[in-house]
């Protein structure tokens, strides 16, 4: 059993006096105003068709792992000391020893939390941190209310959109513009092939908008959802009866009823036009010879018998990360993807640091690898001419940061201030837009109390998370996603999108 | 290894074979049977078409995961022409009512564990294959299932299907998907809501003592985590931020062991003594502030509110607030108070429409067909990958860290995995079949249900004697099979008699609770004629019978129902519970 340190409690603080009503629980109220409007949203075509992954870290993950920047601080005040657990975290690195003590990376990173990982992808300049990902509006610690706002991009959880169907709804409405455009190859936007899924089933960032004015999204642009291997559980193993006679019947039948059962008669239809397009999908993410080949034969992700890159084995992250990848690099036209897990990987109450590194280092190995996957591998559009890959992001963040304070259980509670680790996509950002660690943190909250947090320093760059989806709807073109990240009652102002023209911070030594 | 000898020895000692059948509700009802405001009456349930009857009838029984065959709900003596009279279905709310409120007597609980389980392995084919032997296995996932499965209705059930539902969600789920959390963890809360719910425990007295266990602790594992989430999940306070820190001091001596020590709840002796102001009072100890949340006033609208929103998903907020008021205003104690007045209310009966869990379906259809399960099938169901795993559905059981999402997931892929898990392994089979009598293939699904509709006889011979030392349970197995078949031999002569027409009409009422429309029975017809007419060995289905008629070929009868489920499986409203109206 790990050394604990008990503090001797502080007594009572003020008080709170609001009475509650059950009815205040936000799915009883129906909101007027109206969380995405659309056609305020002002679309100019781009003319690169972005393609955006958002990995969503269930639970809410610690930000340490990419700032320990003020961890002599924190590891002072917490009521469990960090050198209890990793007696070298207040050391900087050996750069040339990484396996000699030493924590902090040369950016404040987590040497055994990703850090080195982290290092490789933002000298390479296929990252950028940002470290002031801060909750001032309508701040929570709830883990739904959290993951809501985030996924949807708008404080409305109950009735707007996910960020994927927002998205959906922008272009759905300026249809006109895009059919037959150079953007969409000609075609119109219901021919776009699996334009929005989901990697974790059901996901809030393709939840229905349900305000007043809601686009009403043609299924071809609402999320489909597929498995990480592929699997193909959408073919039907056949019966006795004919195939073709039974179906006939059900075309007759069904049509009549499927606006009373629309999601599931949506479910047959994505099933029909599944089944023959997984295969393809399957086999490409099971082809390691589709993966670049690798010239230094020093780099950690190369496959010394192929020389190819290749993913981790025994890597929690590998599937779902690189079923992602390999759809976005394999089908161009699959425009936002939502990857998750169950919720508790990174809801770290207990016995936290050992496991949190462990998870860290295998998230960004995975990530470091679909970097390299997406800046060196090569595809062709649907003409058969090359394509660039520079118009792929992934995004990841979570619920909230955490409480740096290590808990009595050795754990870390609910915070706010968290990270974004946004990845590749050189060619839909601004110049400078990668490479960089943005945003300035300090200590806060009373020694040897639970409650201490990082907060942006008063002369930081610092966004709310609604600011993330804001930057996704501005590659697509979207000159004010600030009406899309609009809730009437609570966040009038709606949030800009992040400025990635921000200098990062220097390196530490 | 675990010993289960002296459980085993424990049911059967209690046994005297005195005729009692354990599949015959024998309750003594010890429980009173309430009245709640809202209720579906007599005289509204009479006025529906006997159709509608049976749709109201399944709604209720599939919801408990139970569901009635055609032919117990109606007479189908002189066929399925005509206003269909009906058998169980004139009395069903006051009937099912009662049998909910009554306790089963020990003897017939006994009965059916064993029947169900084979806790010494002995071999004697019970109903499902429980390996109470593996520790690390999902046994304690299997046993309420099958119970819920196989006891007759009555208050026995209905605590094991409350308590499973309630495990299931934000409010108990056991969270066996986090690292902390084990397969003991869903044990230990099914088992304790399980006994509380049997001995009526009001709806605080349940909070109070779950709050408290180590398998809270190891969900929400440390003061500010467990006390944030019982005012969040019990009292439904999402903006009482500034609570937690001093909810936390007061449960500042309790933590959770890493791993190596295998999370244990422990307190380190430093219990808090200074007052802390929370939930607009003072606790000093954990325990007043378990007390506070599980006494607050706003816990019976919580929960109320959070178990209206699973059965009522599709309502507007707005109707979902009328119907937690009117289930309020009768100051419900129990949850089965709120269960059983949400069960038998006009609103959920007649006026609620909403898709079917993985559950509601499989087992409603399953009781519906007189499914004889294969014995490995909930442990498929709760495997990680199988092609019937309800997590590949996006409904894992008893294992999210926030329980089951509002609503069931209908995504793409997880409504292709339900789908094809209905479809293939219920009524197909994974490959084609092999004998009936092979209790543990999930190949045969076809023999499963045509011997429980009455299509054909079983192929299982329980004419010969036992063994000389067939044990109790071997005895009890071979009665309920011979009771079952009993049962399943007068079915069949109704059944096989029916026209071609009332068969197809039979066939659509176990699986749609509504007859075939005059175009599926043409097509299907059709279908069977065309097959008869080119020959088909395989498929010649219908012979010419004395007065010219087209009449059904014996032996064929569960091959042209397999066609008409295989069709009925593709149809949307296959996975709702409808509307009356």
């Amino acid at each position: 059993m790990k050394r604990r340190k008990f503090i001797k409690s502080m007594g009572a603080l003020g008080a709170t006096l609001a009475a509650p009503s059950v009815f205040n629980n936000g799915s009883f109220i129906k909101k007027v105003s109206a969380a995405g409007v659309v056609q305020d949203a002002n679309l100019i075509v781009p003319t690169v068709l972005p393609q955006v992954i958002n990995v969503f870290l269930y639970g809410g993950p610690s930000e340490l792992s990419a700032n320990l920047t003020n961890i002599t601080d924190i590891d002072a005040n917490s009521q469990n000391p960090y050198t209890a657990v990793r007696n070298d975290i207040l050391t900087q690195m050996d750069v040339n020893d990484p396996g000699a003590d030493g924590q902090i990376t040369p950016n404040g990173f987590w040497k055994d939390a990703g850090g080195l990982a982290m290092e490789d992808m933002l000298a390479s300049d296929d990252l950028s941190v940002y470290r002031t990902i801060n909750r001032r509006k309508a701040n929570t610690r709830a883990h739904r209310n959290s993951i809501l706002s985030s996924q949807k991009s708008n404080l409305d959880i109950e009735l707007s959109g996910g960020v994927g169907t927002t998205l959906a709804s922008v272009l759905f409405a300026n249809k006109a513009q895009l059919d037959g455009s150079a953007l969409l190859n000609g075609r119109q936007l219901e021919e776009m092939i699996l334009p929005f899924v989901s990697f974790e089933g059901e996901s809030s960032g393709f939840a229905v908008d349900s305000s007043t004015g809601s686009v009403n999204l043609p299924l071809q642009m609402r999320g489909i959802s597929l498995d990480t291997g592929f699997d193909n559980p959408y073919a039907r193993n056949s019966g006795i009866g004919n195939e073709a006679v039974i179906e006939a019947l059900v075309d007759k039948i069904s049509p009549a009823t499927n606006s009373r059962f629309q999601k599931v008669a949506d479910g047959f239809t994505n099933r029909k036009n599944l089944q023959t397009r997984i295969a393809g999908l399957k086999t490409n993410n099971d082809d390691p010879t589709l993966l670049p080949l690798i010239a230094d034969v020093n780099d950690p992700d190369r496959d010394a018998t192929s020389g190819r890159l290749v993913y981790p084995d025994n890597n929690r992250y590998t599937s779902r990360v690189k079923a992602a990848v390999t759809l976005a690099m394999q089908n161009p036209d699959t425009m936002y993807i939502t990857v998750g897990g169950g919720l508790g990987g990174w809801d770290d109450h207990d016995n936290s640091i050992e496991k949190y590194e462990d998870r860290m280092t295998q998230l960004m190995t995975v990530l470091r690898v679909a970097a390299k996957h997406i800046r060196l591998g090569t595809r062709n559009d649907i003409n058969g001419s090359p394509l660039a890959t520079d118009n792929i992001v992934i995004n990841v963040h979570g619920d909230f940061g955490r409480n740096v304070n290590l808990n009595g259980s050795m754990g870390w509670d609910h915070g706010n201030n968290q990270n974004l680790f946004t990845i590749g996509g050189a060619g839909i950002r601004p110049a400078g837009a990668l490479g960089k660690v943005v945003g300035k943190t300090e200590r806060f909250g009373d020694a040897k109390q639970n409650r201490q947090f990082t907060r942006p320093t008063s002369d930081s760059y610092e966004v709310e998370p609604m600011s993330i989806g804001s930057t996704v709807y501005s590659y697509f073109g979207v000159q004010n996603p600030e009406v899309l990240t609009a809730d009437v009652g609570m966040n009038p102002s709606g949030d800009s999108k992040i400025d990635e023209t921000v200098a990062g911070e220097p390196t530490l030594f | 290894m675990r010993n289960f000898k002296p459980l085993a020895f424990t049911l059967l000692a209690t046994l005297s074979f005195s005729g009692c059948s354990p599949s015959t509700p024998s309750g003594n009802s010890s429980n009173a049977v309430k009245n709640y405001t809202g209720e579906l009456t007599k005289s509204e349930y009479d006025a529906l078409s006997n159709e509608q009857k049976y749709q109201v009838a399944n709604k209720l029984y599939g919801t408990m995961f139970k569901g009635i065959p055609v032919d117990e709900f109606f007479d189908i003596s002189n066929g399925m022409g005509g206003s269909l009279a009906l058998k169980s279905g004139t009395n069903l709310l006051s009937d099912t009512k009662s049998a909910l409120a009554g306790d089963l007597i020990q003897q017939v609980v006994n009965e059916n564990d064993l029947i169900i389980t084979d806790p010494d392995d002995d071999n004697n084919n019970s109903l499902f294959s429980i390996n109470f032997n593996d520790a690390e296995g999902d046994w304690p996932k299997h046993l309420p299932l099958s119970r819920i499965y196989q006891y007759p209705l009555s208050k026995d059930t209905l605590d094991n299907w409350i308590a499973y539902v309630l495990a299931n969600t934000i409010l108990f789920s056991p969270a066996e998907e986090i690292d902390s959390a084990s397969i003991r963890d869903v044990q230990k809360v099914f088992d304790k809501l399980r006994e509380d719910l049997r001995a009526n425990k009001t709806v605080s007295q349940i909070i109070s003592r779950h709050q408290r266990s180590q398998e809270n602790w190891r969900r929400f594992r440390s003061p500010e985590d467990n006390t944030r989430e019982m005012i969040e999940i019990y009292l439904g306070l999402f903006d009482r931020d500034d609570d937690v820190p001093r909810a936390a001091i007061a449960c500042k001596n309790l933590y959770l062991t890493d791993q190596d020590a295998d999370y244990e709840l422990i307190s380190n002796g430093f219990a808090n003594t200074e007052p802390q102001y929370v939930l607009d009072t003072f606790v000093t100890t954990c325990g007043d502030f378990y007390d506070v949340v599980a006494n607050h006033p706003l816990v019976m609208p919580r929960i109320t509110t959070s178990i209206v929103e699973y059965f009522f998903f599709r309502k507007t907020g707005e109707e979902r607030a009328e119907i937690v008021q009117a289930i309020l205003s009768d100051s419900p104690t129990t949850f089965q108070d709120i269960f059983v007045s949400i069960l038998f209310s006009k609103e959920y009966l007649l006026n609620n429409e909403r898709p079917k869990s993985v559950e509601e379906t499989f087992y409603s259809l399953a009781h519906q067909m007189d499914w004889r399960p294969y014995r490995d099938v909930l442990e498929d169901m709760t495997s990680d990958n199988d092609d019937l795993s309800l997590k590949q559905m996006g409904w894992p059981v008893m294992s999210l860290k926030l329980g089951r999402f509002t609503g069931v997931p209908l995504d793409s892929l997880s409504f292709a995995n339900y789908h094809k898990a209905v479809r293939e392994q219920l009524i197909l089979g994974s490959s084609g079949g092999s004998s009936c009598s092979d209790e543990d293939s999930n190949n045969n699904a076809r023999c499963r249900w045509s011997t429980g509709m009455g299509l054909n006889e079983s192929d299982e011979d329980l004419t010969g004697p036992l063994d000389d030392d067939a044990t109790d349970q071997a005895i009890i197995i071979r009665q309920y099979e011979i009771d079952r078949m009993s049962k399943l031999a007068d079915r069949a002569e109704r059944v096989t008699d029916l026209s071609l027409d009332d068969f197809i009409d039979f066939v659509f009422l176990t699986g749609l609770q509504r007859r075939a429309s005059t175009i599926e029975k043409e097509d299907l017809k059709a279908y069977y004629f065309d097959l008869t007419n080119n020959g088909n060995n395989s498929g010649d289905y219908l012979i010419e019978g004395d007065d010219e008629t087209l009449e059904i070929r014996e032996g064929r009868h569960d091959e042209m129902a397999q066609v008409a489920f295989d069709y009925m499986t593709r149809l949307p409203e296959f996975y709702y519970f409808l509307k009356a109206n």
